[in-house]
């Protein structure tokens, strides 16, 4: 006589690890059973399981996380902290972010983070040289004209610029120049004073030369003592 | 916040790291695993609400799946026909000569098997298995109807038995 489809011994294999599970009502238990008892291949299923449940709970254990690993996220996460730029969500909703910091987590973090640091020497270059030449192309398209000479800019008897953009274009440059700091340490390594000069200065000096037909770099009565305070030389015009 | 991170470390970085092994078989790759799903965590803890557990398994696990994608295209571009290593999850906690003379063979087809089963049930097994979840919080941390996390449960368990049988001689059909 055939036996009822839920007893067969695929539809009882389907439903043994329910059963091992407790997941099975009494009366579904109750003919699982009866099968069990007349059926010995499907109680060796059954023993098979078992040993299968405690095997993967003996043999797949859980596993200890290298000490290091939290070490290392804890300590990004007290610097952020500490620098009181926290990339916490709850932390940024609190106060805002002061415009270097927000920067430095740019170039760090969300959008240049993931590139190696030469990349991101180069892209803090080109970013440099967007905040010089952006604000000088700009002039030379809404006041054209012809600019002062080579010689009316070195000896500043023209000033080219008013005291208040020159005071902008200093905080945009040392906004960049901190920022290029800080990618330097934030990767763990210093940047040489020849890869600075090769990477920065020089084609910020080229661009300045090409838009201001040489005049590059003495642009306001101060410039020259400017020039002598960043280069630590002293020296006085 | 950076208590309340501190103590989500400490509770739930062995749970990462262990998911992220089983699922990667590499234990370098789990620990980078682990560091930046923890660095992701501290940057939405504030917009966590409550199940911080649901998240980071959710998170390990989309993480994990991205490398292993990354993993298969890297060995399409160069090539490589060859198959992993199945990873020895014993290896660095050697419980000692005992355990292994009761339990070699079997441990040693279950972790081959383990390490061939495929998605879903891999990871359903590791987190009813090895992270002893319930039903409902694998359903909230793999956004899966618990029905359904049930079904593939027992599939997966179902997959490793036949593997077993085949492998170890078990005779039990009918």
């Amino acid at each position: 006589m055939p036996r009822p489809a839920e007893t067969t011994c695929p539809a009882v294999r389907d439903r043994l690890d329910p059963l091992l599970d407790g997941d099975l009502t009494r009366a579904e238990e109750s003919r699982l059973h009866a099968h069990l008892e007349g059926c010995p291949a499907c109680r060796e299923e059954l023993r098979l399981a078992r040993d299968l449940r405690r095997a993967l709970r003996d043999g797949l254990p859980t596993l200890e996380c290298p000490p290091e690993v939290s070490a290392r996220v804890l300590a990004i996460a007290r610097d952020e902290v500490a620098r009181g730029g926290a990339h916490c969500a709850t932390d940024r909703t609190d106060t805002r972010e002061p415009l270097a910091d927000r920067l430095w987590t740019w170039l760090t973090g969300g959008g240049l983070g993931h590139l190696r640091p030469a990349a991101t020497l180069a892209a803090v270059a080109a970013l440099l040289l967007l905040l010089v030449a952006v604000p000088v192309a700009l002039r030379e398209v809404l006041f054209p004209g012809p600019g002062p000479t080579a010689p009316e800019v070195a000896t500043g008897t023209t000033p080219e610029y008013t005291a208040e953009e020159i005071a902008q274009a200093e905080q945009q440059a040392r906004l960049v120049l901190a920022a290029v700091a800080q990618v330097g340490r934030g990767a763990g390594r210093t940047v040489r004073d020849e890869v600075f000069e090769e990477a920065l200065v020089q084609p910020a000096r080229r661009v300045m030369e090409s838009l201001q037909g040489g005049a590059t770099e003495t642009s306001g009565p101060h410039a020259a003592e400017r020039q002598s305070e960043a280069d630590g030389s002293g020296r006085r015009p | 916040m950076l208590e309340r991170f501190q103590t989500i470390v400490q509770e739930n970085q062995n749970r990462v790291y262990t998911l992220a092994c089983y699922l990667l078989g590499d234990r370098e790759e789990a620990a980078d695993a682990t560091q930046e799903v923890l660095l992701r965590l501290w940057r939405h803890l504030g917009e966590l609400d409550t199940n911080v557990g649901a998240w980071l398994t959710r998170v390990t696990r989309n993480y994990c799946f991205d490398q292993l994608r990354k993993r298969r295209s890297t060995k399409q571009a160069l090539g490589d026909q060859q198959e992993p290593e199945i990873f020895d999850y014993t290896e660095g906690d050697d419980p000692g000569p005992e355990h292994h003379a009761a339990s070699s063979d079997l441990m040693r087809h279950l972790q081959h098997a383990m390490g061939e089963l495929g998605e879903p049930y891999k990871s359903v097994l590791i987190l009813r298995e090895v992270q002893e979840m319930k039903y409902k919080e694998i359903s909230e941390a793999l956004d899966m109807p618990i029905n359904t996390v049930k079904v593939n449960i027992h599939r997966g368990r179902r997959m490793l038995r036949d593997r077993l049988r085949e492998v170890m001689g078990h005779a039990t059909a009918c």
